[in-house]
């Protein structure tokens, strides 16, 4: 049913047709440049593994504990009353390197380990750990799963 | 516990760099553009655009066409309702939470940008309507019908919000189903008293989808012909129709608030209480609540500059774009990744042991892409969005202006509050995507 109507073919915007592309390109060059893990700022509230080997404590004071064999970073948290002790922290966690959780928690839960899909039964009153390769990057909850508790985010890149 | 629906995994912040770019080139761009942008309206709405191939045109609106599509997408969502209902209980391993909250609320927006309001074609509720119709005759109040705008479309999206990011257990299959039972059968009561066109305005997927299909390459024009067009002409047709500064408000704020509660500022200050309602639901409205306010004094003051009053709605499109951009940064790697789980539930969403596309075992690609391209699709998804906003914005400044008579400068100062407004919620979602 085309009838007879006063359209035209459109519009022609060549500012536009110039500009994005460049604005385009600026943004993407961009991404050549920046953007190594040290320019991240984000909020962090506790130290970061900025060495290989060196062990990064969340909760727990524990700063001279040597690595076990095979492990470049250890991340601990405690959960005592039905909270994370010190609360629900973000730890930076390099891409591809072999990580250890240990969660000490006063109830028997499960550790659950989002995205990667691993999980760990720990009993009441003691630690249980997990141990993976973070070859997935992004930022990944491991929760208590009975009580739906988040222990940690960990900042993988 | 999952802060938009299902997934645990959040994106990595964006560089630092990006968002410094990204906001430089935001603002320099608003000011060329009003620079050097075009001197009077030049956009033609409706009356834009190329006909598609007579045979393309043919095929698209033919009406067997309508009714297959109408009907598959039909049984698509009957399957995805039994399983919410009957299927697996949990939300790992039953199809209807990843269908509802990934496949569909955030495909609409690629499936829409690309082929145009395709929701409001294929919306499973018209077509059970189309029947239903025929039971209740026709519709009492449908007079009442274009007073109302889009404003419960604006009422629906936010409920849907509230559900994606506030619900108490909102994953879950059975939640998800009784989610679905109250809005199907809201809408249909709705359109039994206000008719077929209820569902343009009151359905909020059809309202998001249809103003997403403006900005689409294809589009109808105003004698009814299947049209190539320039995006830009396509959303400047949008009738400034009453509450399309709510429904758009409503998709800032809400997605707004989904990037909020990613932030380490958020995940510290609920110390992870991840279930807590209230403070979800209060975060919620806070962040659509800043969104109008800073629209609101936007296109207030544009308007008192233009000497027009009643502008709110007139501005309202030139926003859609950042909300697409918003929503693109904020679940262009959910769909991917997460996305890609719906596809294996599929396989058994009845949990009767079956296995239909051999998919029941697999576990998300997470190689995909790559991280690197994922900030560097988030912060193009929101400059480009504000450049595409300015351009829309400069031009409606100008055609409200030339129908008071077309003074350039006072259209140049009503242009500066829209502007102002569009780089502070371009800077917000740069800075919402710092983590």
């Amino acid at each position: 049913m085309v009838g007879a109507c006063p359209c035209t073919e459109g519009t022609d915007v060549p500012v536009l047709r110039r500009a994005v592309p460049a604005l385009l390109s600026a943004v993407l060059l961009s991404a050549c440049g920046g953007g190594d893990p040290s320019t991240i700022e984000t909020p962090e509230p506790t130290a970061t593994a900025s060495a290989p080997g060196a062990p990064t404590a969340t909760a727990s004071a524990s700063p001279t504990s040597t690595l076990p064999p095979g492990v470049d970073q250890l991340v601990r948290v405690t959960v005592r009353g039905g909270e994370v002790v010190g609360g629900a922290q973000r730890v930076k966690v390099k891409k591809g390197s072999v990580v250890r959780l240990l969660v000490t928690s006063d109830v028997a839960d499960e550790v659950h380990l989002h995205t990667y899909d691993e999980s760990v039964d720990v009993a009441a009153g003691s630690t249980a750990a997990l141990t993976f390769t973070a070859a997935i990057a992004g930022v990944i909850e491991v929760e208590l799963e009975e009580a739906g508790l988040t222990l940690v985010r960990l900042q993988i890149q | 516990m999952l802060a938009h629906g299902v997934g645990a995994r959040a994106d990595l912040p964006l560089p630092v760099t990006f968002v410094r770019v990204g906001a430089a080139v935001a603002l320099v761009a608003s000011f060329v553009a009003l620079a050097a942008l075009w001197r009077s309206a030049r956009l033609r709405g409706d009356l834009a655009g190329r006909p598609v191939p007579g045979s393309v045109a043919r095929l698209v609106d033919s009406p067997v066409t309508t009714w297959v599509l109408r009907l598959l997408v039909l049984g698509l969502s009957v399957v995805v309702l039994v399983a919410a209902l009957f299927g697996d209980p949990l939300q790992q391993f039953n199809v209807a939470p990843w269908a509802l909250y990934i496949t569909f609320w955030v495909g609409l927006v690629p499936a829409s940008l690309l082929l145009g309001p395709v929701w409001g074609r294929l919306n499973p509720l018209r077509t059970v309507y189309a029947a239903v119709s025929r039971l209740t005759g026709p519709a009492p109040m449908a007079d009442s019908l274009p007073r109302l705008g889009v404003w419960p479309g604006a009422v629906a999206l936010l409920a849907f919000a509230w559900m994606e990011l506030a619900a108490p257990e909102r994953s879950e299959p059975r939640r998800v189903g009784l989610f679905l039972l109250v809005y199907a059968v809201v809408q249909l009561f709705a359109a039994v008293w206000f008719g077929a066109g209820w569902f343009a305005q009151g359905d909020g997927f059809e309202v998001w989808s249809r103003l997403l299909g403006r900005l689409a390459v294809v589009g109808r024009r105003a004698d009814g012909a299947l049209v190539w067009r320039n995006p830009l002409d396509g959303m400047s047709g949008q009738p400034a129709v009453p509450g399309l500064w709510a429904v758009v408000v409503v998709l800032i704020g809400t997605t707004g608030f989904d990037g909020v509660t990613r932030t380490t500022w958020w995940q510290d200050w609920r110390h992870g209480q991840e279930g807590d309602t209230l403070a979800a639901t209060l975060g919620l409205l806070g962040a659509v609540a800043v969104v109008a306010v800073l629209y609101l004094v936007g296109a207030g003051i544009a308007g008192r500059v233009a000497g027009k009053p009643g502008v709110l709605d007139r501005y309202a499109p030139s926003l859609v774009p950042i909300a697409a951009g918003y929503a693109v940064a904020h679940y262009f790697s959910l769909f991917l990744f997460e996305g890609q789980t719906t596809w294996f539930l599929a396989s058994d969403p009845f949990a009767r042991g079956w296995d239909l596309f051999g998919t029941i075992d697999n576990a998300v690609d997470f190689t995909v892409v790559s991280d690197r391209t994922i900030s560097v699709v988030q912060a193009v998804a929101i400059v480009g969005a504000h450049l595409v906003g300015l351009v829309l914005a400069h031009d409606r400044a100008l055609e409200i202006d030339a129908e008071e008579g077309g003074r350039p400068h006072v259209a140049w100062m009503a242009q500066l509050p829209m502007l102002l407004v569009m780089v502070a919620l371009t800077w917000g979602g740069l800075l919402l995507l710092l983590g």
